[in-house]
């Protein structure tokens, strides 16, 4: 599915613009959408599910106005949501939750919806707990039990918000991994604060800021936003002037600290950007 | 059908409450019925005849608040209002069916308060149907099982003990709060529509 998002404006009443004449075009495949708090990820996401109208401006989804109900109708059969905070029903066992979002999904075959859902939970792994009431899992489970259900019916756009936040790293992995496959033969969107699940899974990343589209382009384009201007130096005892800490490793002599700027200390050596220094550098541009 | 089918699994519990609670008071009216004459049964039933109308406002208002899957909701085709008036239509169904029940067990036994004829049955009923639509309206305005559980105990205190003892023609003692609980529902029924609405309340919670 190709995106395409032409002068998006969203304002709430009484606050500033969460979007604010943002346009970007987003190719198949994964998407990361990164940004600090407040950058309007979420409210983007909604507008893209048909979940929250904008103020102004128009998503296009494979050429399909999304203002139009029906389109938002007809996007809202095909789409797969994983939202931030999703509580599962405690009391439904993981088959009985999928099949009930199968149900609000119109998929109106119960045979259908048991198989899809059966698949899916082998898919994510919970085919041991598939028949375990919900509230004894743990939150990585649950986590998975969330995007099972954004799968039923095999959606060919997949939006998903924050889906690893909380989980420990064994789970992180496994889920960052479960993405990646989906994002082979459909369009994933993935919000996060976690870089490197970002770095790891998506060639396409999008940058928000105060609601505007900072950077949107591949990967390694961002990346490339800190090549020259990446540095690690030596042990100091008090953190560089002029530069944006990416982070520090206290050492016997001092502290090490990697940096993005165009002034460094004496003695640091200049290193290979990753994604947050790229992204840190881009910060530091605004 | 299957999108009902689920919801009455989903409150298959209260869905029973009301004809539980009929078969209470029915029983209780029989066997007091042997035991005590009718001016003594009477005072009792009129009490007992409230306990399904308060139940009534309570379940509504538990069925209609605390669900944590509304964006996800917004996000199907369904809805998040199909998903509530469903709830709304499934919960006061059965309160108006074991209304009517109760209504007939009590009229045949002459043991329904201030009876005067078949035409009595809008007492019941009216009150299940006022109490839920202004508690569904409520729920929309408030998102809180709190304040919707006190209105309800609200709405039946004003029909019982301000309404009701003054405007004893059946008909207009239920017709007119009737047109006002109708018109509460559609303005719900309206706001209920708005996803934005009900995704920015239930985040804000």
């Amino acid at each position: 599915m190709f995106i395409s998002i032409d002068h998006l404006t969203k304002d709430f009443r009484g606050r500033p613009a969460a979007l604010n004449d943002l346009t970007v075009d987003l190719p198949q495949g994964m998407i990361g959408l990164i940004g600090p708090n407040g950058a309007g990820k979420t409210t983007l996401m909604r507008i893209l599910t048909g979940i929250i109208k904008p103020t102004e401006g128009k998503v296009f989804i494979d050429g399909q106005d999304l203002s139009l109900p029906a389109n938002r109708r007809n996007l809202k059969r095909h789409l797969g949501y994983l939202p931030q905070h999703i509580t599962p029903y405690d009391n439904l066992s993981p088959l009985g939750f999928l099949d009930y979002i199968g149900i609000l999904k119109m998929i109106g075959n119960k045979r259908v919806r048991q198989e899809q859902a059966h698949t899916l939970l082998e898919q994510v792994g919970l085919d041991d707990v598939m028949n375990q009431p919900i509230g004894g899992l743990s939150g990585g489970m649950r986590r998975r039990v969330g995007i099972a259900q954004a799968l039923m019916g095999d959606p060919q756009l997949l939006v998903v918000d924050e889906p690893t936040a909380g989980l420990d790293p064994e789970e992180r992995m496994r889920f960052r991994t479960l993405l990646a496959q989906l994002g082979q033969d459909r369009t994933v969107i993935l919000s996060t604060h976690i870089l490197d699940d970002v770095a790891q899974t998506c060639p396409w990343v999008c940058v928000l800021r105060f609601g505007r589209n900072q950077y949107d382009g591949p990967t390694e384009g961002l990346i490339h936003e800190a090549a020259g201007h990446t540095w690690v130096t030596p042990p100091i005892a008090a953190p560089p002037d002029n530069a944006t800490i990416i982070n520090a490793e206290p050492t016997p002599q001092g502290t090490r600290y990697r940096i993005v700027t165009d002034t460094p200390p004496a003695g640091s050596v200049e290193t290979a950007p990753n994604l947050e220094d790229g992204y840190m550098a881009l910060a530091s541009e605004r | 059908m299957a999108f009902v089918g689920i919801q009455l699994k989903r409150l298959y519990r209260l869905v029973l409450l009301p004809f539980i609670l009929t078969a209470g008071v029915l029983l209780a009216g029989f066997v007091l019925e042997s035991i005590w004459s009718l001016r003594r049964i009477r005072p009792v039933m009129m009490v007992l005849t409230q306990v399904p109308v308060i139940a009534a406002g309570l379940s509504t208002a538990f069925v209609l608040n605390g669900d944590p899957i509304v964006e996800l909701a917004e996000s199907t085709p369904t809805g998040w209002r199909k998903v509530q008036v469903t709830r709304l239509l499934i919960i006061t169904g059965a309160f108006l069916a074991a209304a009517g029940l109760l209504f007939t067990g009590l009229h045949m036994m002459r043991l329904w308060p201030r009876d005067m004829g078949w035409v009595s049955i809008v007492t019941p009923v009216g009150s299940i149907f006022i109490v839920n639509c202004l508690v569904f309206l409520i729920a929309v305005l408030t998102t809180s099982m709190p304040t919707s559980s006190l209105a309800s105990i609200a709405i039946w205190l004003f029909l019982c003990f301000i309404w009701d003892p003054y405007i004893t023609d059946p008909v207009r003692q239920r017709l007119i709060p009737l047109f006002i609980a109708a018109a509460g529902a559609i303005f719900g029924w309206n706001m209920c529509g708005d996803a934005e609405r009900n995704v920015v309340r239930v985040a804000a919670l």
